[in-house]
């Protein structure tokens, strides 16, 4: 015997019973068992979950989410000069496994929400938009392009930024899947960002990723689809041979994707809220990664300052001698 | 630390209400009468090679509070796989006399609470809901679920003090809720005739969840009395602890990084300070990860 295939379970809240979204899903996973649930919470937030072991056999639960579409833009991440900036989580968790992910310390399971009352996150934004210009990021607490085959959660969205010019649109991604979304025509106010990391942090931390040229691979499509792409190399981790790590991984990067279509390029050293970090280091116990000595300054863990100066500095100095320095944006550390 | 000690091999515990559901299990793993615990004597337990039975008794207060005392009794770092095993009626419709089923949700039918348990390992029974009462019911249930008198009990108590994916439910279908009486050998012989699927069952999910490797108590002791030596601070302390811990999960063996001759002691703040570094580089590995 071995474990379950992922998306074995559906569990269902009961209010997520009448939307259409949810025969489509129960449509599409035909062999799935169908737990009915009240409420999602029941189940995310059941007490002493193992990520270990949930993670081999991820479960699905269909919900409705009722208010907190939107949420105003983390201090971890960078706004790109956007004043109103916003997230938000139609999606919760990832089908990835990446060793340094701030989900395992921020939600008690490994199992993934999708939230089946997407219009309802498009109201949110709309309305959001009656204050102005704003910047919205979608695919924080999750990778929509990853799943965008199961799911097909990005496609409204791509859809929503047609119609509404004012707002600008961020789909963070590690996946090689720019095909599911390759028929939609590119939205000029629509960014498909792509994490890019070295190929030795892709196999031994990035767990379940698509290799780097992968990526990058997608990305040269959707630059020649007109897609506005930007390139996020972060986390920078200090790893043994990080040099050699991220001066290969610049040189593939320059090579396989045209560096004078790319919007702008963020860099950012590995930094995580210090009580995510405990909470990950108690559920990945083997991590040799998280066992650094980080030190935490304002609640946030990170590496030591002279470490994050030298890992952004080398990034930053070899990445100029491809793109010009307006066009990378280092991610304020703290 | 939570968690400081390990269990060589992972126990696997099964809690049934009636010595009639135990019996098959007893001589099928050859267990013998345990009487090694004082607690433990409250219920008839058998146990062999890690392997434990307990009769709880019938009612879902009775099978909590047998969970609970052979979680403590084996200790929460022991880690054991509970498996509450029994009879359940069902509706007629829904499943055959006989049948086995992997239960993947659980209704207090009493306070409405449900529970579900993790299921994540392949296995070749069926999967239901069961509604847990408080009295024998005998009217068949019109939704398509089990029905019994434990297993909300066994839920509460074995997910209060483990994850969800320590626990396992197997129920075989023994009657349709109705009036009818099963006599003892009649539930023996329905558990005895799916004996070899409950334990394919169990054995996948404890091949598959495996625990951590975590520190023994003599890796726990050899790390304390160095602290000692070396008058490591408390906060020194802690993060050594917290380090052997990840330095096991990720296979490493203690005695083959600590040596601390007498002659080595530290003297000075500035030679225990050595000391607690070089220590905490051999438990995080050398270099960068």
């Amino acid at each position: 015997m071995s474990f379950l295939p992922h998306f074995s379970h559906l569990y269902i809240e009961e209010a997520a019973r009448e939307y259409p979204l949810t025969s489509e899903l129960i449509e599409r996973f035909p062999r799935a068992t169908v737990i009915t649930i009240r409420n999602y919470k029941e189940v995310f937030n059941r007490p002493r979950q193992r990520w270990d072991h949930q993670r081999q056999s991820l479960k699905v639960i269909l919900a409705v989410r009722k208010d907190a579409f939107l949420y105003p833009g983390s201090s971890f991440v960078p706004n790109f000069d956007n004043d109103r900036f916003f997230y938000t989580t139609p999606i919760i968790n990832c089908i990835y496994g990446c060793e340094y992910c701030y989900l395992q310390g921020m939600f008690p399971t490994a199992n993934m929400v999708v939230f089946v009352n997407s219009d309802d996150f498009l109201c949110a934004a709309r309305a959001q938009l009656a204050g102005g210009p704003a910047y919205l990021c979608i695919s924080y607490d999750t990778d929509l392009l990853a799943l965008e085959d199961l799911f097909h959660y990005s496609e409204p969205w791509i859809d929503f930024a047609h119609r509404n010019p004012s707002i600008t649109i961020e789909l963070r991604t590690k996946s090689s899947n720019f095909r599911a979304i390759s028929d939609l025509k590119a939205p000029p106010n629509f960014i498909l960002a792509w994490t890019i990391s070295p190929d030795d942090i892709v196999t031994r931390f990035e767990h379940r990723t698509p290799t780097l040229e992968a990526r990058c691979r997608s990305i040269r499509q959707a630059q020649a689809h007109g897609w506005r792409v930007r390139l996020c190399f972060d986390p920078l981790l200090m790893v043994r041979d990080w040099q050699q790590s991220y001066a290969a991984m610049i040189e593939q990067v320059t090579t396989l994707v045209d560096m004078s279509a790319v919007s702008d390029i963020s860099i950012g050293v590995f930094r995580i809220n210090g009580t995510y970090l405990r909470n990950m280091q108690e559920r990945n116990l083997s991590s040799r990664l998280l066992t650094h000595p980080f030190v935490v300054e304002n609640g946030s863990a990170c590496y030591a300052e002279s470490d994050r100066r030298e890992l952004q500095a080398f990034v930053v100095d070899r990445l100029r001698r491809y793109v010009p320095q307006d066009k990378i944006c280092p991610v304020p550390q703290g | 630390m939570k968690r400081a000690t390990v269990c060589p091999m992972r126990p696997i515990v099964a809690i049934t209400a009636l010595m009639s559901e135990a019996a098959p299990l007893i001589e099928k793993w050859r267990l013998k009468p345990a009487r090694n615990a004082p607690l433990l004597e409250r219920f008839q337990t058998f146990a062999a090679d890690g392997r434990y039975v307990l009769v709880s008794g019938i009612g879902k207060l009775k099978s909590a509070t047998a969970t609970s005392v052979i979680t403590a009794t084996l200790g929460l770092e022991a880690d054991p796989l509970l498996v509450n095993i029994g009879v359940a009626g069902a509706s007629q419709n829904h499943a055959g006399r006989g049948e086995l089923f992997v239960v993947n949700k659980v209704r207090d039918v009493a306070t409405n609470i449900r529970f579900y348990p993790d299921i994540l390992v392949r296995h070749l029974a069926r999967e239901s809901a069961l509604d847990t009462y408080d009295h024998p019911v005998d009217t068949p249930p019109r939704d398509p679920v089990l029905v019994d008198m434990e297993a909300s009990g066994f839920m509460h108590a074995a997910t209060n003090l483990l994850c969800p994916s320590s626990v396992l439910l197997l129920k075989v279908v023994s009657d349709y809720c109705t009036s009818e009486r099963l006599i003892p050998a009649d539930v023996s012989s329905l558990i005895e005739d799916r004996l070899d699927l409950i334990d394919t069952v169990i054995a996948s999910w404890h091949t598959e969840l495996k625990t951590m490797p975590l520190p023994d108590s003599d890796e726990v002791a050899s790390l304390e009395r160095l602290s000692i030596t070396a008058r490591f601070s408390q906060s020194q302390r802690l993060e050594l602890q917290r380090l052997l811990v990840a330095f096991k999960a990720g296979g490493g063996t203690l005695s083959d990084i600590l040596v601390l001759p007498s002659e080595h002691e530290p003297h000075s703040k500035y030679a225990r300070r050595a000391l607690f570094n070089k220590i905490l580089g051999q438990l995080r590995g050398v270099g960068l990860p």
